[in-house]
């Protein structure tokens, strides 16, 4: 997985370590009264902290409310954070709690709602797939693979949906989601194995 | 559904949860976003300062409150105090004393019954006692006419009258009205 984030510009990556530094002083920085250092931290981390909630929910508006108010908690108990974590972990922790307590209250709601795809994202042997079939298939393709991809993950509960979503998609480390998670690296290790057991079995028919 | 003839080209589940990085939301979107986050920051900052004087006024509130409660604690604890007091406790000690000026005019009285009391002889001394006793006082208003003529009697009750005035001028100083 890689251990490196795109920066607030999209273009740089820059080392975990680095960006870690950065943040402390940003956050620094707020606690000193400058609220536009804080307009920094949400604009280097929104993106990644709604595509967590986004996979989670499977549920765009959703994934929108809940990502402001991860950022809206993160704002109110900065004071809190005592720099033990890096700010990542902590605001991704934020995030996932938030999300997870989302999903429990709303349980029996069941409404997804797609983001649309950029297919430069998509891994070269996907895209191969896709480039043998014409054009106006493609996007009924692209958009039942989506549904499917969705329908999976939300087969599974709420804990190995964090898991995968933080380690396949979100590229975290065994031990970065330890930390996000406050579970051991041994469970995590466990939950992803089970996880993706299960997500073998619902995406089938486009495995290999 | 993917060709069955390019099973070859099948990704793997993770290749297909990476498909998921490549779902990004629109410029539009995230413009919307920053703006509502701005609005609900603010408000949430607005939102904390109410808080926190409204926890301030809830303090003050239920101050009053806990100064009365206080109040009508310490007032039952008083209460609770004096009527716990052992009733076979032997009982305090009561002086009874005549008030200065009640002293005055027993001092008074009793000087009517010395040798310098003023006398009455004989005829009146006995119709003073005839008035006193007949009941008609001066509250009656009666004896104001009863008495009121030119007999003999009218001139020995002003006498008495007169009398007992003159030896009570520390009591009302005033004449009787009979």
């Amino acid at each position: 997985m890689g251990h490196s984030i795109t920066a607030a510009s999209g273009d740089v990556p820059v080392s975990r370590a680095e960006s870690g530094d950065t943040d402390a002083r940003l956050v620094q920085s707020v606690r000193d009264g400058n609220i536009a250092a804080f307009d920094t931290l949400v604009h280097k981390y929104k993106q990644r902290i709604f595509a967590i909630v986004y996979n989670m929910t499977s549920n765009r508006e959703d994934a929108a409310d809940l990502t402001q108010e991860c950022f809206i908690k993160a704002f109110r108990s900065l004071d809190r954070f005592k720099g033990r974590s890096q700010f990542f972990t902590w605001l991704y922790r934020i995030a996932v709690n938030a999300t997870l307590t989302h999903l429990k209250k709303n349980r029996y709601r069941r409404f997804f709602s797609f983001e649309n795809l950029n297919e430069e994202g998509i891994h070269p042997d996907l895209a191969e797939a896709l480039a043998s079939k014409v054009k106006t298939e493609r996007p009924v393709m692209l958009n039942e693979l989506q549904e499917k991809l969705n329908e999976a993950l939300q087969s599974l509960s709420p804990k190995h949906r964090t898991v995968v979503v933080l380690f396949e998609i979100e590229g975290l480390s065994h031990e970065e989601i330890s930390d996000v998670l406050g579970a051991s690296v041994g469970t995590v290790r466990s939950r992803l194995h089970y996880a993706k057991r299960q997500l073998q079995a619902s995406l089938q028919p486009y495995l290999r | 559904m993917l060709d069955s003839e390019s099973n070859k080209k099948k990704p793997t589940v993770e290749d297909l949860l990476r498909v998921k990085r490549a779902e990004q939301p629109s410029e539009e979107f995230w413009r919307r976003f920053d703006r509502d986050l701005e609005k609900k920051i603010v408000r949430s900052v607005v939102r904390r300062d109410t808080a926190v004087s409204e926890f301030f006024r809830w303090i003050y509130a239920r101050g009053k409150v806990f100064a009365a409660g206080s109040c009508v604690l310490l007032g039952a604890f008083l209460l609770l105090s004096k009527s716990s007091v052992p009733s076979d406790s032997p009982p305090s000690p009561v002086v009874s004393q005549p008030a200065p000026a009640a002293t005055e005019v027993l001092e008074k009285v009793d000087t009517w019954s010395s040798s310098d009391a003023p006398s009455l002889a004989g005829a009146d001394q006995n119709f003073v006692i005839e008035v006193l006793s007949s009941g008609a006082g001066p509250a009656a208003g009666a004896g104001r006419s009863w008495m009121g003529g030119e007999s003999e009697q009218g001139s020995n009750a002003y006498y008495v009258a007169d009398q007992l005035s003159s030896t009570e001028q520390g009591w009302s100083g005033e004449r009787l009205p009979f």
